[in-house]
């Protein structure tokens, strides 16, 4: 089982000792690794996203609480899935945290079970968002190296225009928009027309690029 | 005699030689005749004057007698003429006038006026005057001139018993008084001459007038005398009145006292020292059931359960000291036994006083039985609100005990599936484990501590007071308020005094008003603006009148001026969840131990809540 898992760091951040001191006690003792924190500051100091992981974070805590954490965290960009634990969890604050992208919130005391599957699907949607976030940078990089007059053929041919039309539109030759398309393919990396469309629907391209 | 014999031979002769007879013309026989007539009287006249001579002799020894008589009387006689000159006077006028040397010649041709004293010159005058004119006895006492005599003659000596001043007596002891008795004659020369007896009457006017005088005294005395009899009978008939009027109203402040004494609602007893009783009013028999004959004869102590008449007793022995004004002046509840053994709760005062050296002691005992019921009644009141409004406050602060519980019950969940995972992968360290389940135990005692004191906290029961320490009820009433406090941001401190003397008080009842307070100051801290610092402090500390002093404060929004005088009130709340009940519950409760329970607000800065507690004086309870 341990051999299967992904290499990933949970945290945790709750001012109570038992319950880090316990809760740290059960995950490390399912063979992942996790590091605790007595207050949302030490966290921030010590945090660092090279690893894939997880935050488990209690939501009344003195000074920084939970959801302040989660909106500093915002804020920075730090997208680290979180799951909020609380000793009561009242229907405003889970809200609060849902809404600014919590992944559960659990109230204490919480089912271990349920817990390790959050940690285990926290982790893998911060493996699979940190992939997305890769690819979503190399298509945006791919996407910069366009000329304004390629990005506009692209957008025609999004718009599922054919070259024929792109050419009347442009006012320009059929073969001029043959030659943009083929360097467009070429700099996006796409093999196909299918899949260019795919990549620039799936990254809103467009949009940004118009307002760009 | 004799001598006037030639005087008389030659007036005879010449008498012979004037006569007409003569004779010579006389013839024999007729002188023979007037011869024998001659022998014949010759004869006669032998024996005349043999009876002369006897006669004068008679006369010589009378005149003699007399003149001794004369000379050896006490009282002086005088003759004087016309003028007033003396032309006799005996040995005693002589003495009685103070003539020097003191013999009757001495006096002659002197004027009897020169004598008498300058004062009694007019008497003396008017006295010759009205005998030569009257021709008849006359009497006058006069003052002579004498001044050679000694000041205080023997006879004055009256006087001095009496003490009176020389100057306010008559002074009569210079002055020889005589009494002068006059008569009027003719001398042989025919001229009118009087006869002046003298009697010293010095003694007799002395006597008088000192009798005068002491009468004169007697009677100044008796008007003194009687002045001050009249004057104090006045004054006592005055005082006679005032005491009348006082006699009045004494009876009238009796009557009033008396109706006062019998209808008053509390009864009054007074006894001697010893207890026994002296008199009681009509209240005191429906008070205890017995007959006012039955208290007659008894002793109060019989009045008291056996508990209390020790302490009577000790009071009533030190009732000269201290001890015993503290227990006059103060009231104090005591038991008292009626006639069927029942008791009756009393409220007693005394007093002491004393009559002709005897002291008596007044009880004044009211019957407070209605008192004590509705006091009970009260209580329970009290009690059962106290009970309602702590469920209403656990009720609001339920989420946050939850909390509490949740803590540790998530440890031991966490704990426990800890081993079972250490177990299942083969490498459990039996010392690992013991540790994990060691805080695990831990853990589970935490959370059975919370729970035990969330029952105790609403547990209904009958007030019950133990020794507390109030520090201890503060970290209580903390530990159920702790995830509220810390849920909510709030920063609490503790400021609490070391040292304090323990309470004796409801510790229940006084952890919901510290809870209470606590939780108002959260819910007054929640209304801050985001981000700003929630402080809480609780503080204890001994004030100056030696009672504990707990003190809640937070820098809240503080209440509004105008809606300060209404919190304490029952159903005034500022939240929509609230009752209204808390703050005014939490006044009565701590009314009821004795304490006050206050606070300061500013708007915008904060409120303290503070309420104290009397320390039990270890040597009054029980």
């Amino acid at each position: 089982m341990a051999t299967k898992l992904p290499l990933a760091m949970i945290y945790l951040v709750d001012d109570e000792f038992f319950i880090r001191d316990s809760l740290s006690l059960l995950i490390a003792s399912t063979g992942r690794m996790v590091k605790s924190f007595e207050s949302a500051a030490d966290f921030l100091d010590d945090y660092t996203p090279e690893l894939p992981g997880c935050l488990i974070l209690d939501v009344h805590m003195p000074g920084m609480d939970g959801l302040e954490l989660q909106e500093k965290l915002n804020e920075r960009n730090i997208n680290i899935p979180i799951i909020f634990i609380s000793g009561n969890a009242d229907i405003p604050d889970s809200a609060k945290a849902f809404r600014a992208g919590a992944l559960d919130f659990l109230e204490k005391p919480f089912d271990n079970r349920i817990l390790l599957e959050r940690i285990d699907e926290a982790i893998q949607k911060d493996i699979k968002s940190r992939a997305q976030t890769l690819e979503k940078q190399k298509i945006q990089d791919c996407y910069k190296r366009l000329t304004s007059r390629e990005k506009e053929v692209l957008r025609l041919i999004i718009q599922s225009h054919s070259n024929k039309e792109a050419a009347e539109i442009l006012n320009v030759s059929h073969r001029t928009i043959d030659a943009h398309r083929a360097r467009v393919m070429e700099k996006m990396q796409a093999e196909n027309a299918a899949a260019l469309v795919t990549m620039v629907m799936s990254h809103d391209l467009l949009n940004k690029a118009v307002n760009a | 005699m004799d001598e006037t014999k030639p005087d008389l031979r030659k007036k005879a002769e010449l008498l012979l030689g004037k006569s007409s007879t003569q004779l010579a013309s006389m013839t024999h026989e007729s002188i023979e005749a007037m011869l024998y007539e001659f022998q014949v009287y010759q004869i006669e006249l032998e024996l005349q004057n043999e009876e002369l001579k006897h006669a004068q002799q008679a006369l010589i020894s009378e005149r003699d007698r007399y003149a001794e008589l004369y000379n050896a009387l006490p009282v002086g006689y005088l003759k004087l003429d016309e003028a007033g000159v003396i032309q006799a006077a005996n040995p005693a006028a002589a003495r009685l006038l103070g003539a020097v040397p003191a013999t009757p010649a001495t006096l002659i041709q002197q004027k009897l006026g020169r004598f008498i004293n300058p004062l009694d010159q007019e008497a003396y005058y008017l006295f010759i005057q009205a005998t030569l004119s009257q021709r008849c006895e006359q009497t006058v006492i006069l003052r002579m001139n004498q001044g050679n005599k000694s000041p205080l003659p023997s006879h004055c000596q009256g006087l001095k018993h009496f003490d009176c001043a020389p100057e306010t007596c008559v002074d009569a002891s210079n002055f020889t008084h005589l009494e002068c008795r006059s008569a009027f004659k003719f001398n042989k020369n025919n001229a009118p001459m009087l006869c002046v007896s003298l009697l010293d009457v010095t003694d007799t006017i002395n006597a008088q007038e000192t009798i005068s005088c002491l009468n004169k005294k007697l009677e100044q005395k008796i008007f003194q005398q009687t002045h001050a009899l009249n004057e104090i009978n006045q004054a006592l008939v005055s005082q006679l009145n005032q005491l009348e009027v006082y006699k009045q109203h004494v009876q009238e402040r009796e009557a009033m006292l008396n109706a006062i004494f019998n209808a008053a609602a509390e009864g009054i007893i007074t006894t001697y020292l010893s207890g026994d009783i002296v008199y009681i009013n009509d209240t005191v028999e429906s008070i205890f059931g017995y007959s006012k004959a039955e208290l007659a004869k008894t002793n109060i102590f019989q009045l008291m359960p056996a508990s209390e008449r020790e302490n009577h007793a000790r009071y009533l022995m030190n009732s000269s000291d201290s001890a015993f004004s503290e227990v006059i002046s103060k009231v104090r509840e005591v038991h008292g036994i009626r006639k069927d053994g029942s008791t009756v709760p009393l409220e007693i005062s005394i007093a002491c006083f004393s009559i002709d050296s005897t002291r008596y002691i007044t009880s004044i005992v009211r019957d407070i039985t209605q008192r004590k019921m509705q006091e009970q009644r009260d209580q329970e009141h009290l009690d059962e609100l106290a009970h309602v409004t702590r469920l209403g406050l656990l009720g609001e602060m339920a989420s946050g005990i939850a909390h509490e519980v949740n803590q540790p019950l998530t440890a031991i969940a966490n704990y426990s599936q800890a081993c079972l995972n250490l177990m299942q992968n083969g490498d459990a360290d039996p010392a690992q484990l013991a540790g994990i389940l060691q805080k695990t135990n831990q853990q589970a005692l935490k959370a059975g501590q919370i729970i035990h004191r969330m029952r105790d906290f609403v547990k209904s029961r009958k007030i019950h007071h133990s020794t507390v320490e109030i520090n201890a009820l503060i970290l209580d009433a903390i530990s159920l308020s702790e995830s509220f406090i810390k849920t909510n941001g709030v920063t609490l401190q503790l400021q609490l005094a070391d040292a304090l003397p323990t309470l004796c008080i409801d510790s229940i009842q006084i952890e919901q008003v510290i809870l209470n307070l606590i939780k108002n100051s959260i819910d007054a801290l929640l209304n801050l603006p985001p981000l700003t610092a929630r402080r809480l402090s609780v503080q204890t500390a001994l004030n100056s009148k030696g009672e504990i002093e707990i003190r809640i404060k937070d820098n809240g929004q503080g209440i509004v001026a105008s809606e300060q005088h209404k919190i304490l009130t029952p159903f005034y709340t500022t939240k929509a969840e609230g009752m209204g009940m808390g703050l005014s519950i939490c006044r009565s409760i701590i009314e009821a131990h004795g304490g006050v329970l206050r606070f300061n607000s500013q708007p915008g800065k904060g409120s303290t809540f503070y309420f104290t507690l009397a320390v039990q004086e270890q040597n009054h309870g029980n």
